[in-house]
């Protein structure tokens, strides 16, 4: 997740990479490493140039190495595996008995489809040490790559019980659960992220989203409530929260109905208030795009 | 008791291709737009002929999860009611994450009977990713999707080849990748990121 201003610089220097100016390639490829996005088309391309010419690479000094592993990774994730091969070997002859770059070489594998010999390299490494979380993901990585997304699940739910404050990694075993229609677990692994970052919105959303997909007037009405979390927790502006809060809404306006519940009365204050907030942005942004509105929020209208 | 006929429009294929070719790390989706001819276009019993006009590319991420694909498909439908030209949503496109991976996977699936219940004949059309890489060399006509349709006994199934309206489409698409024209895709993820952003692509074809 990338902060706005990030995000501008991250845009901006692009924008220079891709008219032709050279001059902030290592300030680029320096931020693509720091906010850890996936850029790795640029990356491979003006990486492999800065570090093919002398001049330019020497000045890095020994930041040198830190670009080699990330031009490395980059040429592996663009299929160009004969590059990749270059800065992995320069890595090796540097630092001949380093588990980084064993890590390297194992992933060379990978990318080639030689699972076999990866798993190899992984479990020699593994041996040197034997909770690397790096190495452990890797296994995770390998076994989604082949498409064995079960295994995946399996494997990442191991690395879990030792490393569970990663919240990218429960993050990635909810997406591998939704992939597999497993939303009830999937929402499990969103409990343990807000547990984790009570603040965060996105996990609130995220939570809100799978209640939503669960359905039934229970989950409905949690995916209501941290739908108004992820408004709360994001300033009002978040559309898919603001959405969310009226189609859940709504759905359980409608439940109530068909099931005739006179005694549950669903609030529906929150709903009128979110509706009134995307006509608002729709008015003034996608002008275009209101009348598309219309039928959704007057049905949250009619139901409350 | 004959076959339904399916044609795919240049303008909706590439729209399709396009936006897998954008977002290469992950799986996308999207929903056909078409109108329905032929004997018997009211019901499932064939000899009908749809036509595929047009795509709206609709997610990358999460793309298991339900309200925003249910408020996608309103929003479809009530452009389409109100655009007067007739097109109904006609369908459901999938392309998967991994690049050797041409199931229709359960997700998939699942999604193709959400979008079948706008339309009986609704088409279910999955990127073969193994062609992707090559449509920029080859000269082959032959587009880079897989027709599903849906068999009531047996759900969704292998259909046979689906048809491409204007034959020179493949060679259009390979014009639009040099020039890097998937970038430019807008998707309804995009939009609910930034909503002035149009997930109809009105400039895409300029």
């Amino acid at each position: 997740m990338v902060g706005v201003g990030d995000q501008v610089e991250l845009d901006r220097l692009e924008k220079q990479l891709d008219a032709g100016r050279k001059d902030d390639i290592v300030k680029y490829i320096d931020l693509v490493r720091k906010l850890k996005v996936r850029r790795s088309e640029k990356v491979a391309v003006h990486g492999l140039a800065l570090l093919n010419n002398p001049s330019s690479a020497s000045k890095l000094g020994d930041e040198v190495w830190n670009v080699y592993e990330q031009v490395a990774i980059a040429a592996m994730d663009t299929n160009n595996l004969e590059a990749a091969k270059e800065c992995i070997g320069a890595l090796m002859r540097k630092f001949p008995d380093s588990n980084r770059v064993g890590r390297l070489e194992g992933m060379w594998m990978e990318a080639n489809g030689y699972w076999q010999q990866a798993e190899k390299v992984y479990a020699t490494l593994l041996e040197a040490t034997p909770a690397d979380p790096f190495l452990l993901k890797r296994k995770v990585a390998m076994a989604k790559a082949q498409g064995n997304y079960s295994g995946a699940v399996d494997s990442l739910n191991k690395y879990l019980e030792t490393f569970m404050a990663d919240h990218d990694a429960w993050r990635e075993l909810a997406e591998l659960y939704t992939s597999l229609l497993m939303y009830k677990q999937a929402a499990f692994c969103y409990e343990e992220l807000i547990l984790g970052q009570p603040t965060n919105a996105l996990y609130h959303l995220g939570y809100a989203e799978l209640l939503y997909t669960m359905g039934g007037l229970e989950n409905l009405r949690a995916a209501k409530k941290y739908y108004a979390a992820t408004i709360e927790l994001s300033g009002g502006r978040n559309i898919r929260a603001l959405y969310g809060v009226v189609l859940s809404g709504t759905a359980i306006s409608q439940l109530l109905k068909q099931t005739r519940s006179r005694n549950e009365e669903e609030s529906m204050e929150i709903v009128t208030l979110a509706s009134s907030v995307l006509k608002r942005e729709y008015k003034s942004k996608a002008p275009r795009k209101l009348p598309l509105l219309s039928p959704l929020l007057e049905k949250a209208v009619s139901a409350s | 008791m004959g076959e339904n006929k399916y044609e795919l429009s240049q303008r909706a294929y590439i729209k399709i291709v396009l936006h897998a070719l954008k977002h290469q790390y992950s799986a996308v989706n999207g929903v056909l737009i078409g109108k329905v001819s032929g004997a018997g276009s009211g019901n499932e019993d064939g000899n009908s002929k749809l036509e595929i006009l047009d795509a709206v590319p609709l997610f990358h991420e999460q793309l298991g999860l339900l309200p925003m694909l249910e408020l996608a498909l309103t929003q479809v439908d009530e452009y389409l009611a109100g655009d007067k030209e007739g097109l109904v949503i006609a369908g459901y496109y999938h392309a998967n994450e991994r690049v050797d991976d041409y199931e229709l996977s359960p997700l998939a699936r699942k999604i193709g009977d959400h979008i079948a219940r706008f339309c009986p004949q609704a088409g279910v059309l999955l990127l073969d990713n193994r062609l992707l890489g090559s449509i920029g060399k080859g000269a082959s006509k032959k587009p880079v999707v897989q027709l599903y349709t849906k068999d009531a006994v047996r759900g969704w199934r292998v259909s046979g080849d689906i048809l491409l309206k204007e034959p020179a489409a493949n060679s259009i698409l390979t014009d639009y990748i040099s020039e890097k024209r998937e970038q430019q895709v807008v998707d309804f993820d995009d939009h609910l990121q930034d909503i002035s952003k149009d997930w109809l692509n009105p400039d895409l074809f300029n």
